[in-house]
């Protein structure tokens, strides 16, 4: 104990760590609001920017005021103002998702696609438009959670098989899987009905534009408690990063925290899926962007995540508007476009093998 | 071999500290297993409080299955364990975090965490959703820093460190929990002679000063020897001998344990047993 006495002489009470504590918090709320105004910036962009012809000084009034007789100011309130909501559901929802599921899955690969989440989701909504009939959102947007869930479930089932149980690997690998085979089935359904496979193309892409404002109402709740409850999961992540074993001994309730997590994903990632289809790389790429920033306290990761992932969806958004004139390509495409970047990067990184 | 003495009663008395600890912890009939393997068929053992517990044993001998058992990190499938006579699996787990902390074999931290940030995690026991982090959480982690002596690497990344220095950041994460038991799965493992010395030195420190009560599992039978008030010798998930390690460590019992021929002699150091294996080759003489 010798040396650890001779320390605290030198270093009485400690104060370097409690300066460094004070001093990051403020630090991370500040760059949480910046982020909140990278996202207000983008939030405007993507209504003023696109392939309609509406000069700017229509912004404003057609989302405050709408005079519906100016063509400018109709395609903001009928076209952008769904559009962007749909970016900012969608966005949060796939951000929140991806952090979750890194979290509870220790893995830095996993994401709602990879995993087969959203490709579970989609495949179950279109067999409900296409096959059942239905055509209403309330309707199948049961079939997304649905969908999300029985993915969920068939992922860790067969992840889990054999004696060390779902290791990050195993996860991924049957995540990667499953994924492969729900997208075939949804692309050799929608070939089938070739009137609507126009219609239907973005379950297989994914696109902001799809949706009607209703079904974005009809969403919203799931989204917004899917997101409480992922926010409220900080501690929990942050104890399960730790280890199972290292979790259990801090007195954590290992098995209660992986279902509620669980439970905030298929709620996120069947009603993101609801709104924009199947979009990638925006769980996997946007929790390690905010990890860059936050560093691995999950109580930061979760709403920079939440807050950066429409970002970056709202700008893939927007670039599919202006890429290729007068056409659109989805945000999908250019979210995987985009996101390969990072991913590439990722895998590139040392560490990935051992988790 | 006669060489050995039990000249320990008044120094063992000195080397064990003010016993503050207050809660037991025992095994009682318990069997332990995985999936349909089982590697402990029933086994009672009382951990004595205020003392340092050493168990050791052959590679797959339980050693490590019943130190899970006892972190409730594995239920047995027939008795029980029990912290203050309560069964363990049946208390609310942050109640147990409250007194007994565990520290697995070679645990990992999250990427790119800082020292202070993985001593902070030890807390989690002591939070609930509408307690957040208070003064007494730093005060707890600041000594935590201080007593393993890693308090000028709080703001680095735990990644960067070596691992005799990441070792006793673990240590300091399972004192932050503050928990009057700590269990520890093989400590001294990956790490270097003296790093190993430092580890257990640390560990003795604490015991003495603060009264924890402590339960490691170690490969050093010689270390082993040397640290532990209370020894557990353990092969194929039963307990051959349990005491000080003077009373019971003898050139039979290790033989019986390990299946390995020794000469055991007085550490000159620590006029503890000390085991001197013998091999086939490099033997002067007829063997012992």
């Amino acid at each position: 104990m010798s040396g650890s006495a001779l320390l605290a002489e030198e270093k009485p009470g400690g104060g370097g760590k409690e300066a460094r504590t004070r001093r990051s918090r403020p630090v991370l709320a500040l760059g949480l609001l910046a982020a909140l105004a990278v996202l207000l910036l983008a939030v405007v962009a993507s209504l003023a920017i696109g392939s309609g012809d509406v000069p700017f000084s229509d912004v404003l009034p057609g989302v405050l005021d709408p005079d519906l007789t100016v063509k400018g100011q109709l395609v903001i309130q009928e076209v952008r103002i769904p559009r962007t909501v749909a970016g900012l559901l969608a966005g949060a929802a796939l951000g929140l998702a991806g952090t979750v599921m890194q979290g509870v899955a220790r893995n830095p690969l996993a994401d709602p696609q990879l995993l087969g989440i959203n490709a579970g989701a989609s495949v179950a909504v279109v067999c409900s438009i296409t096959l059942l009939g239905f055509t209403v959102a309330t309707q199948f947007i049961w079939f997304g959670f649905l969908g999300a869930l029985l993915a969920a479930l068939l992922v860790y089932g067969v992840g889990s098989l054999g004696r060390e149980g779902a290791t990050p690997v195993k996860l991924a690998l049957a995540g990667a899987a499953t994924s492969a085979v729900l997208t075939s089935v949804t692309s050799a359904i929608l070939l089938q009905d070739r009137g609507s496979y126009d219609q239907f193309r973005f379950w297989q892409l994914g696109a902001l534009t799809a949706r009607s404002s209703e079904v974005l109402w009809q969403v919203s709740p799931f989204i917004l408690v899917g997101a409480v409850l992922a926010l409220a999961l900080g501690p929990q992540l942050n104890a399960l990063s730790l280890g199972d074993d290292l979790a259990r001994g801090l007195g954590q309730r290992v098995g209660a925290a992986r279902m509620v997590s669980a439970l905030a994903v298929v709620l996120l990632c069947g009603a993101a899926t609801v709104v924009a289809g199947p979009i990638g790389f925006v769980g996997l790429a946007v929790p390690h962007a905010a990890r860059l920033i936050t560093g691995p306290d999950y109580r930061w990761v979760l709403p920079y995540s939440m807050v950066l992932a429409p970002v970056m969806l709202l700008v893939a958004d927007i670039i599919g508007r202006v890429i290729a004139p007068p056409g659109e390509v989805q945000v999908g495409v250019i979210t995987a476009a985009v996101g390969c970047v990072p991913f590439i990067w990722l895998v590139r990184r040392r560490k990935l093998v051992e988790l | 071999m006669t060489a050995y003495e039990k000249n320990e009663t008044q120094d063992d008395n000195e080397r064990r500290g003010p016993v503050v600890a207050e809660h037991t912890l025992e095994a009682r009939d318990v069997r332990l297993g995985y999936g349909d393997r089982e590697i402990v068929p029933g086994l009672s053992v009382t951990v004595p409080p205020g003392r340092i517990t050493v168990i050791v044993g052959p590679n797959a001998c339980g050693k490590s299955t019943l130190l899970r058992a006892m972190a409730r990190l594995l239920a047995p499938s027939a008795g029980a364990v029990l912290l203050n006579g309560r069964s363990i699996q049946e208390m609310p787990t942050k109640e147990v975090a409250a007194v007994l902390g565990i520290l697995p074999q070679s645990p990992t931290a999250p990427e790119g965490i800082t020292v202070s940030d993985l001593v902070g995690r030890g807390r989690y026991p002591h939070q609930g959703f509408f307690r957040r982090w208070s003064a007494e959480d730093d005060e707890a982690v600041a000594q935590a820093l201080l007593s393993t002596d890693v308090l000028e690497l709080a703001d680095r990344p735990v990644d960067e460190l070596s691992g005799g220095q990441r070792q006793r950041v673990w240590i300091a994460m399972a004192l932050a929990q503050r928990t009057d038991i700590l269990l520890l799965d093989e400590p001294t493992t990956f790490l270097d002679a003296s790093h190993q010395l430092d580890v257990l030195d640390l560990l003795t420190d604490l015991n003495r000063e603060r009264g924890v009560t402590m339960v490691a599992v170690l490969h050093d039978l010689n270390l082993a020897c040397r640290y532990a008030d209370h020894m557990i010798a353990m092969k194929d998930g039963r307990i051959l001998a349990e005491g000080r390690p003077a009373d019971i460590v003898t050139e039979e019992l290790v033989g019986e344990v390990f299946g390995m021929r020794c000469s055991v002699i007085e550490d000159p150091a620590s006029a503890t047993p000390m085991v001197v294996p013998l091999g086939r080759h490099h033997v002067k003489g007829p063997a012992a």
